[in-house]
């Protein structure tokens, strides 16, 4: 689930996708996506959408999308803001956390990787 | 652009008399992986002989309890949603699934699945100098690159790369027989024979010949 303040909605249907799509780039930026570099001549390794791993439909789960709909008049009269990254910010955050309460362990570099886990003190 | 002529074979006994004297020539099945690799730069045939028509898509059961056989052109996604397979063989089903995506699965075939190329990032990108299986001598870029998806088990001071086929963990496991035709008949191969460890010739990742087509595997 995921809470958005974005001022007035004026359009909930697409408002709502516009989030539904933020979240699952939110999943990949979490868990999969890099890019990673030769570390002799420095060229992206994975410059290409098989190695690049994104999320797809079948790493998404159901996403519940509410908007709070508080009008933010100190914007504009209208008191509508854009929405335009928004849904983002809190993914990945929200997907560290409960990689720590499933296994104790903070991880602050993304995406998660298994080696994360199997290096950290906490689980040694 | 590498220019390649293309011809279509009509049975399986041409098919390998035609490739038999072509060392640059290739077979054409599904081409999810042959195709990629030709718009890499990574292989590069004067010919290729599409052998779609040919007569070898069948999934079929052998008679008396003898198993399964599945035709070497038969598409992924046909094997992995086939009553016999999913009763008898759910980890073949299951692996086919776990790989790549319903297109390509579509046009993927066993016979090509087999023959699938590591996916090595040194390998795939002429860009990087080194590789040994493409350009035997020419060193690993692997071996001091960017190695996270690389061999444990089984490399050489010459390649760690690994084989990147989901269907051919659950073969091996099953312990399949490769059939395979050449100009002197038909023979089978037994899975754990089928491909190679690295060694000294990373470049040589089967024990099939330049002109044997693979027909079939039976379960």
């Amino acid at each position: 689930m995921t809470v958005i303040d974005a001022g007035r909605i004026l359009n909930p249907l697409a408002g709502r996708n516009q989030i539904e799509g933020a979240v699952v780039m939110g999943i990949g930026m979490a868990l999969l996506e890099h890019t990673s570099y030769d570390p002799q001549s420095g060229a992206p390794i994975n410059s290409n959408l098989a190695d690049y791993m994104m999320a797809v439909n079948a790493d998404v789960p159901p996403i519940d999308v509410h908007f709070v709909d508080f009008p933010d008049t100190e914007i504009n009269e209208l008191g509508a803001r854009g929405i335009g990254e928004i849904g983002l910010a809190g993914i990945a955050a929200a997907i560290t956390a409960a990689v720590h309460h499933a296994t104790g362990v903070r991880v602050r570099e993304l995406p998660i990787k298994i080696e994360h886990l199997l290096t950290s003190s906490v689980l040694s | 652009m590498n220019p390649f002529t293309y011809s279509r074979a009509r049975d399986p006994n041409q098919a390998v008399a035609d490739i038999s004297s072509k060392p640059q020539t290739k077979f054409l099945g599904g081409g999810t992986n042959l195709i990629d690799l030709m718009k890499m730069g990574v292989e590069m045939p004067a010919q290729l002989i599409d052998i779609n028509r040919l007569p070898l898509a069948g999934v079929e059961e052998l008679p008396d309890g003898k198993g399964v056989r599945i035709g070497a052109l038969a598409r992924n996604s046909d094997v992995a949603a086939h009553d016999l397979i999913k009763s008898r063989y759910p980890v073949l089903s299951e692996a086919f699934l776990s790989g790549a995506s319903p297109q390509l699965r579509n046009m993927a075939t066993v016979g090509g699945n087999l023959l699938q190329r590591t996916r090595c990032y040194y390998f795939y990108d002429p860009a990087f100098p080194q590789c040994n299986k493409r350009k035997p001598g020419s060193g690993c870029g692997a071996l001091d690159g960017f190695n996270r998806i690389h061999a444990i088990l089984g490399q050489s001071e010459q390649c760690i790369a690994v084989n990147p086929s989901d269907m051919c963990v659950a073969m091996a496991a099953l312990d399949a027989i490769v059939h395979v035709r050449g100009p002197k008949g038909e023979h089978e191969i037994k899975f754990a024979d089928f491909h190679r460890l690295p060694g000294n010739t990373p470049e040589r990742e089967t024990n099939l010949g330049h002109d044997e087509l693979i027909i079939a595997s039976a379960l």
